[in-house]
């Protein structure tokens, strides 16, 4: 259908057009996305891989004999061509590197497959003739050298090659009669290569503990690693997907409570995180629109006392509403009660429904003063020409607001929108200290079934759940605990890419109109 | 009358007045206050409702109604001033205070338990209606006189004023408009008078309730006071804050240090430095972040067991490498900030001779004061909130718990509310540091709030 054609069709079926349309185009999409994207991603990887392999032929053909011995001993080229500094550290690196190996890594690699033989043997000691215990193979250590290893692995490919392209800049700048000193080599840092000196510490500090730490527990996932199977006394094992299945249900005998109670706190977390952002945000902007407005006297104090909430620490003022609002201690209540609006103790954090509701007021009260000042700033950079202009045609404060100041907002603070509901949905403190994930999850009778799903309750959020089953409970399951963690981390990264493509694509539109 | 020696006359009512209802709501509060409003809301609506109407309920009414709408004018009145005393803030709520008080003082005789207290009460009351009075009057004329003005009248006389008094800024505006926004403006004053007083209640009950002796969920003012509750802090070997207080202390003045030059080195790192993986790392490190920190904090315990950091005073140095290891991840806010400043200063300096280390200190850091203040602020108040990691790190062992994790320990359901007043003590004595940092600071910091929100 040609353009003219269709805007010569009425409103309604313009629309049954497009609906029809967009249907059309579905195969089509998805057969671009399989062709174009994933087919070309994995060959432009292909031809990277290929590419690397060839280059490293290359130069170890065309290269001398330092260069060829480079291969074998890392640095040898460096050292041979006097820029010591690098190539004593290349070859320290190769040495550590092959002492670890042959110590801890490749007996690690050979007992993961069942991490470890035995755990704990004892035997009579001969001479004082009494049992002595004795600590064969810890699986977490196992495991935890298996990961060091295959990340000192990954390192070592990636500083062999360097080292290798490296020799080969060497010797032709050999050849026409340059060479990079010591002395080249340490003015590059603060030079070329300064963000290698900055990024240095805060890099091996998020390898050591957060990289590799989140491997692991990744792996521990697929095992069932928890308290039963606690180091060093017991080994555990590989499980499979059994983890998963049990998430999903799948494991028989009351699997289906599981299965349940996950869906029920995946929801909950999901509505959490929306009320909980977007309710702070349009508060927070309202109130910052009302201390912003033109005329209203003592800004400055209407600020401060919110900012209060932010300066005094969180987790007093959660720990204390918990208290306050408590059913049968709780001071509110008997305010309440002794104004006469109430007969009965409300649960505000006891009962269900009611201890949802609260958590997100609650919320409210800690995160609007932090919108409010986010907001404040942004208010005052909207050009006053835009509302002067909206004035003169005539337009309502509503009108003004719904055109002219929720759209600069929304383009503004995009990005802290979309960090600030993944940060909600790991909001910790506000749930854990305030109902401590309460109340209970019942079934049918009204009895508790905490004990199959590991102390879940009805506000838990899947973080708490998960610091739950790794601490405060008895079984102590972290193979259950790494799979939810896995789920957030769906969760979160799926959330977050879809709203990052938006809003880049309001960027890439270009300025705000 | 001039307009100094009005306002001097009704300031001094008004002080005086709220000293008496102060002094009245110290005396009664502790005995159920609640109680008699209450009963003298309850009372009133039976009278209404029951037909049981007499004259006394529709005095009552009425210096109900009168005070409400009056309570709206002096609002205006007190915040239209340019400069503000604070003894004018003590108006409004003695308007909204003093009908309760009478409510309660007048029906409290009908309960009958407060029978004894009652007549005091009324000659409470009945002063405190004399000067209230005396000074209603005095707005009222105020009153007059505004509306009087608007209509073009000029009253020449006794209540003669040099001065052109206005209750509005925005005198030029005319008719409906006028109206209009006086109406708007009064909602927003009771709306942010209603959230201020939202925002503030908790902490005054907090302050209030760490001189309590015990707690009691009745009392809003407890009957006895005490300093006990700071001393336990102290003295207390069961709950050892002062023992947590000094762990979190450490624990925020190193994280700070570190964590600032670290967050900022990688910011400028980001920001500044073209090197061919800066994007990748970008990106590596937002994925990263979509993980759960917690979930890799489990295994991390058990490393550092490993190596001998979890256990004693070590373990609290574990922690602080805990906090300071994932601080790259925090560079957006400096980042987004670094972006703002000219890149012709680097190219400046540059052609002087510097190098990227000197442009750093020299040039890019005299010019970032907000956001290492900024960065400098957030880790040091990060250490006192953060319940997750340190609960982990401490395994159990009351003395290497942080704050937090110690006095949620203090409010268990095991606990009860017996050191409740205990935990409201501690709160006091955590928050004041953090507070009086924060309202020195808080230029700065809504500076890095704003910045780091608009420039991503």
């Amino acid at each position: 259908m040609s353009t003219i054609e269709y805007l010569a069709l009425p409103a309604y079926k313009r629309f049954f057009y497009k609906i029809l349309n967009f249907f059309v185009a579905i195969p089509k999409a998805i057969w671009r996305f399989i062709s174009v994207t994933i087919v070309g991603f994995c060959l432009k990887i292909g031809k990277g891989i290929a590419n690397y392999f060839v280059r490293l032929y290359e130069i170890f053909v065309s290269g001398d004999w330092k260069t060829k011995l480079s291969y074998l001993i890392m640095g040898f080229g460096h050292i041979t061509r006097r820029s010591y500094i690098k190539g004593f550290m290349y070859l320290i690196y190769e040495v550590a590197f092959l002492y670890f190996m042959i110590t801890t890594g490749i007996p690690c690699f050979i007992k993961i497959g069942t991490f470890g033989y035995v755990a704990q043997t004892s035997f009579v000691d001969p001479i004082k003739n009494v049992t002595v215990d004795v600590f064969m193979d810890d699986s977490l250590m196992i495991l935890l050298n298996f990961v060091i290893a295959i990340v000192l692995i990954g390192i070592f490919i990636f500083l062999w090659s360097i080292q290798v392209k490296e020799n080969n800049e060497l010797e032709n700048l050999n050849k026409i009669g340059k060479s990079i000193g010591d002395k080249e080599t340490l003015n590059s840092l603060v030079g070329k290569n300064f963000h290698k000196v900055l990024l240095s510490f805060p890099t091996l500090g998020v390898v050591m503990f957060t990289i590799i730490p989140l491997i692991l527990m990744i792996i521990v996932g697929f095992t069932n690693f928890s308290s039963t199977y606690q180091n060093p006394k017991e080994l555990f094992d590989w499980v499979g997907v059994y983890n998963f299945q049990k998430l999903f249900g799948l494991t028989g005998d009351n699997g289906y409570q599981f299965a349940y109670v996950f869906g029920q706190i995946l929801l909950w977390t999901l509505i959490w995180a929306f009320f909980a952002t977007f309710t702070n945000y349009f508060l927070g902007m309202v109130v910052a629109l009302m201390i912003n407005k033109k005329g209203i006297k003592l800004k400055k104090l209407w600020r401060t006392i919110l900012i209060t909430t932010i300066a005094v620490p969180q987790f007093i003022s959660l720990l204390f509403l918990s208290k306050f609002l408590s059913k049968d201690t709780g001071a509110l209540n008997v305010v309440l009660k002794n104004l006469g609006l109430i007969t009965e103790n409300i649960g505000f954090l006891e009962d269900a429904l009611i201890a949802k509701i609260t958590i997100i007021v609650v919320n409210m009260w800690i995160g609007i003063p932090y919108t409010m000042l986010m907001c404040s700033g942004i208010l005052m950079n909207i050009p006053q020409d835009l509302y002067e202009s909206a004035r003169i045609d005539g337009a309502s404060p509503f009108k003004m607001y719904m055109k002219i100041t929720l759209p600069y907002m929304m383009f503004v603070t995009g990005p802290y929108l979309i960090s600030n509901f993944v940060g909600n949905i790991n909001n910790f403190n506000v749930i854990y200290l305030l109902s401590g994930g309460n109340p209970q999850f019942t079934n049918v009778r009204g009895t508790p079934i905490s004990i199959n799903v590991y102390g879940a309750g009805q506000t838990d959020l899947l973080i708490t759940w998960l610091y739950k089953i790794a601490m405060t409970n008895v079984s102590k399951d972290y193979g259950v605990a790494s799979v939810i963690g896995i789920i957030v981390f769906v969760v979160v990264a799926s959330i977050s890419l879809i709203f990052y493509n938006r809003t880049n694509a309001v960027k890439n539109e270009g300025d705000f109109q | 009358m001039s307009l100094r020696k009005k306002s001097t006359l009704y300031t001094l009512i008004n002080i005086v007045s709220f000293i008496i209802i102060m002094a009245f709501v110290a005396m009664i509060a502790g005995k159920g206050l609640f109680n008699y409003i209450g009963e003298g809301c309850r009372y009133l609506y039976n009278s209404l409702f029951n037909r049981q109407f007499d004259f006394k309920t529709l005095v009552v009414i009425l210096i109900l109604l009168a005070s409400f709408s009056l309570f709206g004018y002096i609002m205006f009145r007190t915040l239209s001033k340019d400069r503000i005393h604070g003894e004018d803030l003590i108006a409004p709520f003695a308007a909204i205070i003093a009908p309760t008080l009478v409510l309660a003082a007048i029906y409290g005789k009908k309960i009958g338990v407060y029978a004894d207290k009652s007549k005091v009460l009324l000659i409470f009351a009945i002063i405190f209606l004399c000067l209230y009075v005396l000074s209603t009057i005095i707005l009222l004329v105020d009153v007059i006189k505004n509306i009087m003005r608007e209509k073009g009248i000029v009253f020449v006389g006794l209540f003669r004023t040099k001065k052109r008094f206005s209750i509005f800024d925005n005198g030029k505006m005319k008719g409906g408009k006028r109206a209009r926004e006086i109406v708007s403006r009064t909602i927003i004053y009771v709306i942010l008078i209603i959230i201020s007083i939202i925002w503030l209640a908790p902490f005054v009950y907090l302050v209030i309730q760490s001189f309590a002796v015990r707690y009691e969920a009745g009392l809003i003012i407890p009957e006895q006071w005490t300093l006990d509750n700071y001393k336990q802090l102290i003295t207390n070997i069961t709950y050892p804050f002062w023992r947590w207080y000094l762990n979190t202390f450490v624990i925020a003045l190193i994280v700070s240090v570190l964590n600032t030059v670290l967050t900022l080195i990688s910011a400028y790192a980001f920001s500044r430095l073209q090197f061919k993986t800066r994007k990748g790392y970008m990106k590596i490190i937002l994925i990263i972040g979509m993980f759960p920190g917690f979930l890799g904090m489990i295994v991390t315990y058990y490393m550092l067991k490993q190596v001998g950091l979890a256990n004693g005073i070590p373990g609290l140095f574990g922690l602080v490498l805990v906090y300071i290891s994932g601080c790259v991840m925090n560079y957006y806010v400096a980042k987004g900030f670094f972006d703002t400043i000219s890149k012709s200063l680097d190219e400046a300096a540059m052609i002087d001779g510097a190098n990227k280390n000197t442009i750093f200190w020299r040039v890019i850091m005299p010019l970032s004061k907000p956001i290492v203040v900024y960065t400098i602020l957030l880790a040091f108040t990060a250490p006192w909130g953060d319940y997750m990691l340190a609960s982990v790190m401490a395994g159990g062992h009351t003395e290497l718990f942080n704050v937090a994790v110690g006095l949620q320990q203090m409010l268990t359901k095991e606990a009860g509310t017996t050191y409740f007043p205990v935990f409201c003590a501690a709160g006091v004595v955590v928050s004041i540091p953090i507070m009086i940092l924060f309202f020195c600071l808080q230029g700065y910091y809504v500076e890095g709030v704003t910045g780091g929100a608009v420039k991503g």
